[in-house]
């Protein structure tokens, strides 16, 4: 079985996405980037997100990731409070901490992109 | 072979594929992310043909409502329609039936309904003012409910030094034609049942689409608590209250509150429904949590967007708020 179905699959990224935005939004380090207008917009973005982190299907490439999130400049005090909060997340779902291992595993393995170095 | 119809394009999809590969294999241009039905950038439009369930997934009540679609997850059966999701509809003239303001600062303007809405929806008004000098465009939220009212309605705020409004409360008149396009948005009553409580809260002329849709909700049944909030500056801001009151009378589900933000006692002792304070204070106070609810902000964007997170961190779905923020002009 495959990690993104042990966790649950769609469903369970359902789950996580008002749980992971609700850190983010609680967490001055990044708060900014994620306060728009448009909520809906942002739910969706999250959920790609967590899709791909969970090791779902998606098409995102490095390239992809790096053009996204290039105009933010990211430093590395973003990328981790990214993790702490998908971790947390993780956790309040109950997912094993050998899975949350493998999922920190998927974000670090984009971090120069999204990092843009 | 299944037919994909975009404008002037046809493009044939192959055995399996979606309609964006097809589309972009045909050179389109489609806006895309991460082709697995998360992202949602690739949202379009079908006027016409059946939408595979499957290309639905994940989107609001309110999308599937107006045939949006995922253009990554469809692989249709038949022949469909499509269209960007943003893509602007046609002008329509319609005739001015009513006019008149409601209180010092709010002109209500009733039109021919010439096309179908959702109340809440928004619509906008392209218009030459300064004898024909300059051309505005305006967008405004619809007050009225199409199987209840024989007119569209509008609750234009009088801005001092506004071009379009000025015009509109001292040259338009009854017969007058407006060019009008629409209907646009996403902000109406699309309750997954009819027992979820519903709160409405809107600033000033943001009533209009509040009280669209809490008719709306009431004459489709909705049995769940509807609570609006009306916020104003001053007391005088205050509209529409007989029409308020005559839905509480009516309706035991449905409350409504005034939030004065002026400190102003004369308020507060004029009507039981009123109180003075902060909105967002007040809102935290009276609902500490909005888990479950269905929320409609709408207003200023710096108030939308202010409040859209307040209720989601206390509790409220992403899905289930719903926001018409609007954008100050002259
Ligand atoms: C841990 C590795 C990360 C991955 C795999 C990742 C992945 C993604 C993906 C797939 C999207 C959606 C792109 C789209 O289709 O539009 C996205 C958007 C976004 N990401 Fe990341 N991201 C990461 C880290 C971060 C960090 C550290 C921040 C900032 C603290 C961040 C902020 C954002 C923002 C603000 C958006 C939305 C951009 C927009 O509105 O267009 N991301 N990310």
């Amino acid at each position: 079985m495959s990690l993104y179905e042990r966790i649950g699959g769609e469903p369970a990224v359902d789950a996580a996405v008002d749980i992971f935005y609700r850190k983010v939004l609680a967490d001055d380090r990044i708060c900014h980037f994620f306060d728009t207008v448009d909520m809906d917009k942002q739910a969706a973005k999250q959920k790609a997100f967590l899709t791909m982190v969970f090791g779902g299907p998606n098409h995102y490439s490095g390239k992809d990731l790096r053009e996204g999130h290039k105009h933010m400049a990211l430093t590395e005090i973003h990328f981790d409070a990214v993790i702490e909060n998908l971790a947390a997340t993780l956790q309040e779902l109950g997912v094993a901490a050998e899975d949350i291992q493998e999922i920190a595993a998927i974000a670090n393995s984009v971090k120069n992109d999204v990092l843009n170095r | 072979m299944v037919e994909i119809r975009f404008g002037e394009h046809t493009v044939l999809l192959n055995e399996g594929e979606s309609v964006l590969d097809g589309c972009l294999r045909n050179g389109l241009h489609i806006p895309h992310g991460c082709k697995s039905g998360a992202c949602q950038s690739c949202m379009l439009i079908a006027d016409e043909g059946n939408i595979p369930v499957t290309a639905q997934k994940g989107l609001k009540n309110t999308e599937k409502d107006l045939r949006y679609f995922l253009s990554c997850q469809c692989i249709p059966q038949n022949t469909l329609h499509i269209r960007q999701a943003n893509q602007m509809q046609d002008i329509q003239h319609s005739r001015v039936l009513a006019h008149g303001l409601i209180n010092k600062t709010v002109l209500q303007l009733r039109l021919e309904p010439v096309f179908t809405y959702k109340p809440g929806q928004y619509l906008n008004i392209w218009q030459k003012v300064d004898n024909e000098k300059t051309e505005c465009v305006r967008s405004y939220s619809i007050a009225s409910v199409p199987e209840i009212d024989d007119f569209i309605e509008l609750h234009i705020k009088i801005i001092d030094s506004g071009k379009f409004s000025q015009w509109a409360k001292n040259h338009l008149r009854i017969g007058d034609t407006l060019q009008l396009q629409g209907p646009l948005g996403q902000c109406f009553y699309a309750a997954e049942n009819p027992e979820q409580p519903l709160l409405l809260i809107g600033v000033g002329t943001g009533l209009a689409p509040l009280i669209g849709i809490a008719r709306d909700a009431l004459q489709k049944g909705h049995s769940g608590k509807i609570d609006l909030i009306h916020a104003a500056r001053e007391a005088h801001s205050f509209y529409l209250q007989n029409e308020l009151g005559n839905l509480v009378r009516d309706y035991p589900q449905f409350n409504i509150t005034y939030v004065c933000q002026a400190d102003d006692q004369t308020a507060a002792s004029a009507s039981p429904y009123r109180v003075n304070g902060d909105v967002y204070a007040y809102v935290k106070q009276h609902f500490p949590s909005t888990k479950g609810m269905k929320v409609y902000v709408c207003g200023a964007a710096s108030f939308v967007r202010k409040i859209s997170k307040q209720v989601f961190l206390s509790g409220a779905s992403s899905r289930d708020i719903h926001a018409d923020s609007f954008l100050p002009c002259s």
